[in-house]
C-alpha cells in the first residue's frame, strides 16, 4: 500500500499526516478531493503551489507561531505545574496525588536520526498503549495525565497511518478512560473568546477521541469513550491556562464520518483516477470530485483551485450553501437563471424551482423599486 | 440567508456588481460614530499594535505601542487612544440625539474592540482615566449581537443586510472584497476581488507582513531597547509606525467607503426604534456607571445571563415584526416565507346573536408556503391592525383558501371589503412566543445553583507555611511510600 501512495504522490514529496492535517478533513467530510490528497500523504499546500502555480501562504505569523510554543512549553514546565493547576480550577483533576507521565521524555523522538527517531516513536506508542489499558485495568500506578501521547490511527483501508499527539490526556482518580485535552494559545476572552478558535480546537479534540477509542479497542478495552473534551487557553496577559470542559459530540460525530467516508482506501483513490496516474498533475486532481463551500477559504490551501473549478462549471456551491439549496437540484447557476428568465422547464422538478424563483424575481422587483 | 437574497446573489454574478435587496435601512448609522479599528500582535489577542479611533470625518487618530507584551506599553496605548475615544463619548453625552455607536470593520473587529473596552474597565487602579472611560461605554458588551441594538456593529455584516454579492456568505466577510463588488461592473470583478483579499481586512497582519517585516523589526527592537541604544529604538519604532500607520489607514478608508454605501439607504421605522432603544439604554447605564459605588456585571453569569437572554428573546420577536412591516426587502422575504399571507378576500359574512357579532371572511392566497394553522392569531398589515382568527384552510385548484374570523375590530371603519387583496401577519406581541421564553428563563431560573449572600469583606489566610509541610508530608519518597 505504501507503493500505491508513492506512485499516487508522484514527483510530490511526502507529508506526514497529523491531527491539524486530519482536521482539514473533517471541516469538510464530504470533499473527496481533500481527503485523498491527505491518504497519499502530500502536503494540500505544496501539491497547489507546484501542480497550480498559486502562490498560497501555508505558514503561520512568527507571532503565532512563538507564542504556541512558548505557551506549550510553559505548560508542560515543572512537572506539567500550570497545567495540572488550570485542570484543578475547572474540577477536571482531583486536588492531590497528580501522576503524569511525559511522552516526550522517551529518549530520541527528537532525534536527526531516521532510524533511531522511528524507534523512538513505537516505544511511544508502545508507553502510550500500556497507560490506557493500566487505567482502563484500574492499576494504581496509571497515570492521571499523559503528555503528548502517541496514538496510531488508520486513515481508512490501506491508507497512510496517522499518529495523532494530543496534547493532554487526563483522568481524574479512579476514571477508567482518559479524556482528550487540547492546549492553544488562543486568549480566553470568556464570552467574547473567537468562535473560530473555540471550534478549531473542539474539531481538533474530536478527532483526537476518535484516535483515543481505536487505541482503547485494539488494546481490548471496551468502555464508552468520554465526549467531552478540556479545551486549554491562555489566560490575556499571562502564560497561565484556562481550561473550559467543552462537549464534543458533534466533533467526534464529524471525525467518524470523516473516516467513513469514501475513499475509504488507496485502491479507491487509483479507481477514481485510473491506473497509473499521480497527482502531481493538474488533470488529475481535478478528476477528483470536490465539494467546495465558502468555509474551505479559512481552512484549505486548496480552495481557490475548487472555487475557480465551481465557477466555470457555473456551480451553485459558489454562491455558497443558500443558492445550493435554492437551484442545486438543476444543476448550475446558469440553468437556474435562464428558468427564472422565463426559459421552458425541461421537468417537473425545473418547473416547480422556476416557479419559486419567478415568485422571489417578483419579490425581489417590489423590494428594490 | 432568505430566498430574495439567493436571487439577488445569481443576479449580481451574472451582472458583475451587487445589487440591493431593499430600500430602507433596517438599522440606524450614527451621525458620529467611534470608528475602532484594532490591530493585533497575531496570536497575542487581545493584545494590541496598534489602535485607530475615528468618527468619520478626516481625523483619524491611531495609537501603537511597539512592543504589545508589554502591559505597561498597552496600558500607554489604550490612554492614547482613549484620550480621542473620550471627546466622541462626551459628545454623545451632551447630544441626546446622537446615537452611540461603535463602527468596526469586521466582526473579528467587534469582539476585539469590547475586549479592549473590558480592558479599560478592569484595568489597574492606577488608570483611573482609563476604567473611568471604559466603565461609561461598557454597556458595549451587553448590548453585542442584540436585535434591538447597533451600538457595536461591523460593516461587512451590515452591508450584507443591504446588497447581495455574487460570492458566498464567507467571502462576504472581507470588506474589501464586498466594496469591490460596490463597484459599477466592468467585466474584472473576479480580478478585482482576488486583489483585495490579498490585503486583510479585519484585525491580523498579514503571516506574511508579520514574517517579512514585523517580526525582524521587532526583535531589532527588542535588542536596541535591552542594550540602551536609544537612536536605533527610535528609528525601529519610526520603522514599525510606518508599517502600522499604513495597516489602520487602509481599513480607516475602507470604514468611509462602507458607511457612505450604508448612508444611501433611508432610515427605517425599525432603525428609529433601534435608535431609540440605543439612546435610551446608553443614558441609563450612564447614569448607573456614574455612581462608583455601582458594580459592573463582567460577561453573562447565571442570572443577569438568564435576564439578558429573555431581554434578547423579546427585542428579537419586536424588533423582526418591526422590520417586516417597515423595511421593504425583509417584508418581500416575509411573503415569500408566508410569514405574511397575501390573500383576496373572496367573501365576508357578518352574523348577529343578541349582541354579539361574529365577522368571517373567506379568503384566496396564491402563495407557494404558507406559515399558518388553525387556531393563529394574525393582524391586518395596515393603519389599524384588525385582528383575524384562523379558523380553517384548505387547498383547491385556484390557491389556498382560508377561513378566518374577524376578532379584533368588529366595529372599526375600515374593514377589508369583498375583492380587496389584504397582507395578514403575527402580531407584534405573540402570547405563544412569550410563554416559551418564560418557560426557558424558567428552567435556566430554578437549574441555577444559589450563591452564599456575602456581607462586608471576607477575611482570606494564606498560611503558606502549612501547606508547604503538608505537600512534604505528602511527598513519596524513593521507595513508593510517602514521609512521616
Amino acid at each position: 500500500m505504501h507503493d500505491v501512495a508513492k506512485n499516487l504522490r508522484g514527483i510530490l514529496p511526502h507529508a506526514n499526516i497529523d491531527a491539524r492535517r486530519l482536521v482539514l478533513s473533517a471541516k469538510n467530510p464530504s470533499c473527496v478531493r481533500l481527503r485523498a490528497i491527505l491518504m497519499s500523504g502530500i502536503a494540500p499546500a505544496t501539491l497547489v503551489h507546484e501542480v497550480f502555480g498559486f502562490s498560497v501562504s501555508a505558514e503561520q505569523s512568527g507571532f503565532a507561531l512563538r507564542q504556541g510554543s512558548s505557551f506549550e512549553a510553559q505548560l508542560y514546565a515543572n512537572g506539567a505545574a500550570r497545567l495540572i493547576a488550570s485542570l484543578q480550577d475547572a474540577g477536571l483533576l482531583g486536588p492531590s496525588r497528580v501522576s503524569v507521565l511525559n511522552i516526550n521524555n522517551i529518549p530520541g523522538l527528537n532525534s536527526s536520526d531516521a532510524r533511531i527517531r522511528r524507534m523512538a516513536q513505537r516505544s511511544a506508542i508502545k508507553v502510550t498503549e500500556q497507560a490506557i489499558a493500566a487505567r482502563a485495568a484500574g492499576r494504581a500506578n496509571a497515570p492521571n495525565l499523559i503528555l503528548q501521547a502517541n496514538l496510531r490511527l488508520s486513515l481508512g483501508t490501506g491508507g497512510e497511518e496517522v499518529i495523532l499527539r494530543p496534547d493532554v490526556l487526563y483522568a481524574r482518580g479512579n476514571d477508567p478512560v482518559y479524556r482528550v485535552g487540547e492546549a492553544k494559545s488562543f486568549s480566553d476572552l470568556a464570552h467574547l473568546t473567537d468562535e473560530q478558535d473555540v471550534a478549531t480546537a473542539a474539531a481538533q479534540a474530536g478527532v483526537y477521541t476518535v484516535g483515543l477509542e481505536e487505541v482503547m479497542r485494539s488494546a481490548g478495552v471496551h468502555h464508552t469513550i468520554l465526549t467531552e473534551a478540556a479545551l486549554i487557553f491562555r489566560r490575556p496577559g499571562s502564560m497561565n491556562a484556562v481550561t473550559t470542559l467543552q462537549s464534543i459530540d458533534r466533533d467526534i460525530a464529524t471525525a467518524r464520518r470523516m473516516l467513513a467516508q469514501r475513499p475509504r482506501s488507496l485502491s479507491d483513490v487509483v479507481q477514481i483516477l485510473g491506473p497509473g496516474k499521480a497527482l502531481d498533475q493538474a488533470g488529475n486532481v481535478l478528476q477528483l470530485p470536490s465539494t467546495f463551500m465558502g468555509g474551505c477559504r479559512s481552512f484549505c490551501p486548496l480552495w481557490q483551485v475548487c472555487l475557480n473549478e465551481a465557477r466555470a462549471a457555473s456551480s451553485p456551491r459558489a454562491l455558497g450553501t443558500s443558492v445550493e439549496e435554492l437551484v442545486g437540484a438543476v444543476g448550475s447557476v446558469r440553468r437556474a437563471r435562464e428558468l427564472m428568465h422565463g426559459a421552458p422547464p425541461g421537468n417537473p422538478v425545473e418547473a416547480d424551482i422556476q416557479r419559486r424563483l419567478q415568485e422571489g424575481m417578483t419579490e425581489l422587483q417590489r423590494a428594490v423599486a | 440567508m432568505n430566498d430574495i437574497k439567493s436571487i439577488a446573489r445569481m443576479l449580481a454574478d451574472e451582472a458583475g456588481t451587487a445589487q440591493p435587496i431593499t430600500r430602507e435601512r433596517p438599522f440606524p448609522v450614527s451621525d458620529m460614530p467611534m470608528m475602532v479599528i484594532p490591530i493585533e500582535l497575531a496570536g497575542e489577542s487581545p493584545s494590541l499594535f496598534a489602535l485607530g479611533v475615528a468618527t468619520g470625518a478626516n481625523d483619524l487618530q491611531i495609537a501603537i505601542c511597539h512592543e504589545p507584551r508589554n502591559r505597561t506599553g498597552q496600558y500607554d496605548m489604550l490612554e492614547r487612544a482613549a484620550g480621542f475615544m473620550q471627546s466622541i463619548v462626551a459628545a454623545w453625552d451632551a447630544d441626546p440625539l446622537l446615537l452611540p455607536q461603535i463602527v468596526t470593520p469586521s466582526l473579528g473587529a467587534s469582539r476585539l474592540a469590547l475586549a479592549v473596552i473590558d480592558r479599560m474597565t478592569f484595568a489597574p487602579p492606577s488608570r483611573q482615566a482609563l476604567k473611568d472611560l471604559g466603565r461609561r461605554i461598557y454597556v458595549a458588551d451587553s448590548s453585542f449581537e442584540r436585535a434591538d441594538s447597533s451600538l457595536v456593529f461591523d460593516l461587512p455584516t451590515a452591508l450584507g443586510r443591504l446588497y447581495a454579492t455574487g460570492q458566498d456568505d464567507h467571502a462576504d466577510q472581507h470588506l474589501g472584497v464586498v466594496l469591490e463588488w460596490l463597484k459599477p461592473a466592468d467585466g474584472r470583478i473576479h480580478h478585482r476581488v482576488r486583489e483585495a483579499e490579498a490585503y486583510p481586512a479585519s484585525t491580523a497582519t498579514s503571516p506574511e507582513l508579520d514574517n517579512e517585516e514585523l517580526v525582524p523589526r521587532l526583535e531589532a527592537y527588542r535588542t536596541a531597547r535591552r542594550i540602551h541604544d536609544a537612536a536605533e529604538a527610535a528609528r525601529l519604532e519610526d520603522e514599525i509606525d510606518a508599517i502600522l500607520v499604513e495597516e489602520v489607514k487602509r481599513r480607516h478608508e475602507l470604514m468611509i467607503q462602507a458607511l457612505a454605501a450604508i448612508r444611501v439607504f433611508p432610515d427605517s421605522t425599525v432603525a428609529r426604534t433601534i435608535q431609540a432603544a440605543d439612546r435610551g439604554r446608553f443614558d441609563r447605564y450612564r447614569t448607573y456607571a456614574s455612581n462608583p459605588a455601582n458594580n459592573i456585571s463582567r460577561g453573562l453569569a447565571h442570572l443577569y445571563g438568564t435576564a439578558q437572554f429573555l431581554e434578547r428573546e423579546f427585542a428579537e420577536d419586536l424588533v423582526g415584526g418591526l422590520a417586516m412591516r417597515s423595511v421593504s426587502g425583509e417584508r418581500s422575504a416575509a411573503r415569500l416565507r408566508g410569514e405574511i399571507v397575501v390573500a383576496e378576500v373572496l367573501n365576508r359574512t357578518i352574523t348577529q346573536n343578541k349582541k354579539a357579532i361574529t365577522v368571517i371572511y373567506e379568503l384566496l392566497s396564491t402563495q407557494d408556503r404558507l406559515s399558518i394553522r388553525p387556531g393563529d392569531k394574525l393582524v391586518l398589515l395596515g393603519p389599524y391592525e384588525f385582528g383575524f382568527k384562523i379558523r380553517s384552510y384548505g387547498q383547491t385548484q385556484a390557491g389556498t383558501r382560508i377561513e378566518a374570523e374577524l376578532t379584533a375590530g368588529k366595529t372599526k371603519p375600515g374593514q377589508p371589503a369583498i375583492g380587496d387583496t389584504i397582507e395578514i401577519a403575527t402580531p407584534m406581541t405573540d402570547n405563544f412566543r412569550i410563554h416559551r421564553t418564560m418557560d426557558i428563563a424558567w428552567n435556566r431560573f430554578r437549574s441555577n445553583r444559589v450563591l452564599p449572600q456575602v456581607s462586608g469583606p471576607v477575611p482570606v489566610q494564606h498560611d503558606l507555611l502549612s501547606i508547604v509541610q503538608r505537600a512534604r508530608r505528602l511527598q513519596p519518597t524513593a521507595r513508593g511510600r510517602t514521609r512521616p
